[in-house]
């Protein structure tokens, strides 16, 4: 069954598809795509006209093993995620607060019957009880199960089957189901990447598929003229594409599983090769060679054949008659080829825009990849612990500290001033970088801000601060004992935008009456500030600024940090620690975290109402040494500089072949192998400077856009990290961008030029040869 | 011949062709209206630059009109998408250009062979009949050579057995002995007629040799983009 045509039927007049006509039309038509003869031709036509595709088989194998080595990362992090869950004695599932008659029930009831059954007829491998008290001394037992599945589902069915899902009880599950969301969180951050990665290759396929189909102009005018439409050009350009994709799928493969195993065995991390990621990364492939191909053979075949045919000289020789005739002229080679330059004007700003895109991408590569580095080597807390609402005795924090693996413990208070109808009263240079949300204070000429939290800043916690965890400027054990000395941060959403220094002076406003009550429409803290301050009235506190620090905080106030008595005055709490940040040493395992755990418990047990927040820092940062995402980023930042020749390459080679007729003419004229190479020249330096300065002054602006959006809109907004990031320049990194946008201009230029001359001599000497015969 | 019984297989209703050249405007083809009838030999003659070659594009469908239709055995070419009309043209229609338009990297064979390519034709349907072509073309011994080893008349003659692989009802020749010699001109010339008789063709051809034209059925001038109401029997 071949593909189905519109048919003229015996009056010789076109008969149309109709609806119902449809689908054996989509039908036919995949099945003459999948034709083995036109494949065939496709996969010849490819391997002939190697260097003609070169770019194209550059391009894709580097954009597959980006594709790999995405999936190739997220797989040997999964199997290190579940062998660190596996590594501790970490269960699945942990029941709590069962009662002796409950657990004598449920005894009866499940587990003296289960014992005798297998581990797959009873649902799990074994379990474990434990007997506890509460700080209310009730007498209670927790059950931790080990099941034959991880999923969270099997765990909810298992609760329901063994009688578990009863509300007074509490459960929670185990290291050993939840790794599964922290793979599942990792499997859609690589999907999402690969969706970008594959926008990414779609457009840059299509770039070469352009630059080709604009070399091929002639030959495809040819097709069109003589029936070739849309069906028809698919069945032939996209299935070379799909030929080249397929051919370099392997080689790419192997690369980015050679390229990731050599990481592996440096972080002696697990080389894990996942077989069901082949059929994916086949797929991915297609669709990126589908949606790069399809609108260009479109545009393509809606052009007109005469319009296709006539489209085949660059010469700069027709730009205008009247620079032609001067072209021997104190003007050539220079005039001459500039204005080249401006009549070709749109084909270079999109060569330079496309170096661009390239370096900026690769520059925000290396950018991504050190903050990804800087990010997963923070420091963070393992447990956040709380009281509810008692205060922590100073000796059970103590007592965190003397638990082994525990490196350090931070505790504090917060408030935020607008929770306190309180502002700041500052001088303009300290607020000068936050203008836009502060209000100008009438009565005193300063400026109100209440972009500020009010932070407790106890002698305990200035000597933690001070053992080097925060960079300190002035003196901070001070500061905790004084009640007219603050310490301030500098720092909002990543931005250093305060300018605070130490001996500075600021007022602080502290809400006393309003003349009519005050209700804030809008939640936004300029307009609460703007209202304050025009109906309210206000105690002031002077204080000074004892010590500027940067407490690794980068939310979307900065802190101003006090002594207990100043706080408690300031924010009417009594200063006591009801929260402590545990962090534990480096060098402690998975494994030996639910000790650690097990020994705080007990502390925190004496208190009503604690909770302990296991933020699993200790697994993450383990695996993070292991997979770190920095080395496979930084990879396929340089796969997507790379690029940057090969789409050069290709669109200067169909460039400069497009000048032969020119070339030949000129020499007709007179000019000299001397004059061209100095024409040449002048174009590659002209190009090699306009995008050399391109590629550093845009590339450098949309690198500080991608660092401010990642940096400081997105986690002003809540997403994104929440480590602090300065934005950081890599000098290195835009010296290599320049140089190879530079590489690339001039090379690109001299190297088709060359070839032609060679040629050209060639002939040339297969001549001179004839004639001496 | 008198054609005027036959059916009309091609009729042009108010062509009109523009373009625009800095601020100018040049009309190219203006308002030209004329029939072909099937089985015609059509000569179109006008000094160079007179529109010639646009209307003949036009008329095969290789370039759109500003305005006016082009139909070709009812069907009107104008108003189709740029798929259909491909697909028209590579079932109905077969085009020889003055300057041969060969594929340099493919062979004779290959360049003949586009068209049924482009229409998906199997090998079965056309095989005999290239085999007539090339003979008669006389061909047959330089279809595994590329345009470049072929002298002009070859190239030209490549390109007729191009132009009518496909057995097209109307074939468009814009000046197909322009870069002849007389020998070879008047060689090709025969040939196309021959073809066009055995195969019973419309043939329109462009031409400003005047001894090529004397030849067709009806002779239409064209003169500054407008076409002359001007028939000549012979």
């Amino acid at each position: 069954m071949g593909y189905r045509k519109p048919y003229y039927n015996e009056d010789h007049k076109l008969v149309r598809y109709g609806v119902k006509d449809f689908f054996s039309d989509a039908v036919s038509s995949v099945i003459s795509f999948f034709s083995p003869k036109k494949i065939k031709h496709a996969f010849i036509g490819v391997l002939k006209g190697f260097r003609t595709f070169s770019a194209f088989f550059i391009a894709l194998l580097l954009l597959q093993s980006a594709f790999w080595l995405i999936w190739l990362r997220q797989d040997s992090f999964s199997s290190e995620t579940k062998k660190e869950a596996y590594s501790g004695s970490g269960c699945n599932l942990i029941v709590e607060g069962i009662e002796q008659e409950a657990w004598t029930e449920l005894y009866n009831r499940y587990f003296v019957f289960a014992e005798e059954r297998t581990p797959s007829e009873r649902g799990y491998t074994e379990y474990s009880v434990e007997h506890y008290y509460t700080a209310s001394a009730d007498s209670l037992y927790r059950m931790r199960f080990w099941l034959i599945d991880d999923s969270i589902e099997y765990s909810r069915g298992f609760r329901m089957r063994y009688g578990l899902d009863r509300e007074e009880f509490s459960f929670s599950y185990g290291e050993r189901t939840g790794y599964l969301g922290k793979i599942e969180a990792g499997n859609k951050k690589a999907g999402l990447t690969s969706f970008f990665l594959g926008v990414l290759a779609a457009a840059v396929v299509s770039l070469l598929f352009y630059i080709m189909t604009n070399r091929n102009k002639f030959m495809y005018g040819i097709y069109i003229s003589f029936g070739g439409g849309f069906h028809t050009l698919m069945e032939t350009a996209g299935w070379e594409m799909f030929a080249v994709a397929l051919l370099t799928f392997a080689p790419a493969a192997a690369l980015a599983c050679g390229i990731y195993a050599a990481f592996c065995t440096a972080s002696g991390a697990e080389f894990v090769f996942n077989a069901a990621r082949v059929p994916a990364a086949l797929l991915w492939v297609l669709a990126v060679v589908l949606v790069a191909v399809v609108p260009g053979v479109y545009a393509l075949t809606s052009q007109t054949p005469v319009r296709l045919l006539s489209a085949g000289d660059n010469s700069n020789y027709v730009s205008s008659p009247r620079r032609s005739f001067r072209i021997f002229g104190k003007s050539f080679p220079f005039h001459y080829e500039f204005f080249g330059f401006v009549r070709f004007r749109r084909y270079y700003i999109m060569l330079i825009s496309s170096a661009v895109v390239f370096t900026t991408l690769f520059s925000c590569g290396l950018f991504l990849a050190d903050m990804r580095s800087t990010d997963e080597n923070a420091d963070r807390p393992s447990f956040i612990l709380s009281t509810g609402s008692d205060v922590l005795d100073p000796d059970d924090i103590d007592a965190f500290d003397d638990i082994p693996g525990v490196a350090y413990t931070m505790f504090g208070e917060s408030v935020y001033a607008t929770e306190k109808r309180s502002f700041l009263l500052l001088n303009k240079r300290q607020a000068a970088g936050i203008s836009s949300k502060t209000v100008k204070d009438k009565k005193t000429g300063l400026i109100a801000d209440n972009n500020c939290r009010y932070s407790l800043l106890t002698p305990r916690l200035a000597e933690e601060a001070e053992k080097g965890l925060w960079a300190i400027d002035g003196n901070l054990g001070s500061v905790a004992e004084s009640v007219d000395t603050v310490a301030v941060s500098c720092s909002i959403n990543n931005l250093n935008v305060m300018d605070f220094r130490p001996g500075d002076t600021v007022r602080i406003a502290l809400f006393e009456s309003a003349g009519s009550p005050i209700s804030f429409e809008k939640p936004d803290r300029k307009y609460q500030l703007s209202t304050l301050l025009s109906g309210a009235y206000f105690d002031y506190i002077d204080v000074r600024i004892g010590a500027v620090v940067d407490d690794g905080d980068t939310g979307d106030t900065y802190a101003v940090y006090m002594s207990p008595e100043l706080f408690s005055r300031v924010t009417g709490r009594s200063g006591d620690v009801k929260e402590v940040s545990v962090f534990l040493l480096p060098s402690v395992k998975t494994a030996e975290v639910a000790g650690i755990r097990e020994k705080i418990v007990k502390i925190m047990s004496g208190y009503d109402g604690y909770s302990i927040v296991d933020t699993d820092a200790v697994t993450d940062r383990r695996l993070s040494a292991k997979n770190s995402a920095a080395p496979p980023v930084l990879c396929v930042s340089f796969m997507i500089l790379a690029l940057c020749p090969a789409v050069w390459f290709l669109a200067q080679a169909d460039f400069v072949s497009k000048r032969d007729r020119e070339i030949y003419m000129l020499t007709a004229f007179g000019a000299t192998e001397g004059d061209l190479r100095r024409l040449f020249w002048f174009s590659g330096g002209l190009l090699t400077l306009s995008a050399s300065v391109m590629t550093a002054t845009l590339g450098s602006l949309l690198n500080y856009l991608v660092y401010y959006t990642v940096n400081v809109f997105l986690p002003s907004l809540g997403m994104g990290s929440s480590v602090r990031y300065s934005y950081s320049f890599s000098l290195w990194g835009f010296v290599l961008c320049v140089a190879v946008t530079a590489a690339g201009a001039m090379l690109s230029t001299l190297v088709p030029f060359e070839k032609f001359i060679r040629e050209r001599k060639k002939l040339t000497d297969v001549g001179a040869a004839v004639s001496d015969k | 011949m008198n054609y005027s019984d036959s059916s009309v297989i091609l009729q042009a209703k108010d062509v009109i062709k523009q373009y625009r050249q800095y601020d100018d405007v040049v009309t190219a083809v203006n308002r030209a209206t004329f029939e072909v009838y099937d089985g015609e030999f059509v000569a179109v003659i006008g000094a160079s630059g007179s529109g010639k070659s646009t209307l003949l594009h036009i008329c095969a469908g290789l370039d759109r009109p500003n305005s006016g239709s082009i139909t070709v055995r009812g069907n009107e070419l104008t108003s189709m998408g740029a798929d259909e009309l491909s697909q028209f043209r590579g079932n109905y229609l077969g085009m020889i250009f003055q300057n041969h338009n060969l594929i340099p990297q493919f062979t004779a064979m290959e360049n003949i062979l586009v068209p049924t390519l482009m229409c998906n034709k199997p090998d079965t349907s056309y095989e005999e009949h290239l085999k007539k072509l090339v003979s008669t073309l006389k061909i047959a011994d330089r279809l595994h050579h590329l345009p470049s080893e072929l002298s002009g008349g070859q190239q030209q003659r490549v390109a007729i057995a191009r132009a009518l692989i496909n057995r097209p009802q109307v074939v468009f020749a814009d000046e197909p002995t322009g870069n002849l010699d007389r020998a070879n001109a008047d060689e090709v010339l025969e040939l196309l007629l021959e073809t066009k008789r055995v195969m019973n063709q419309t043939l329109i051809m462009v031409t400003h040799d005047m001894s090529i034209a004397e030849r067709a059925d009806r002779i239409l001038v064209m003169e500054d983009g407008r076409l002359s109401p001007y028939r000549k029997s012979k």
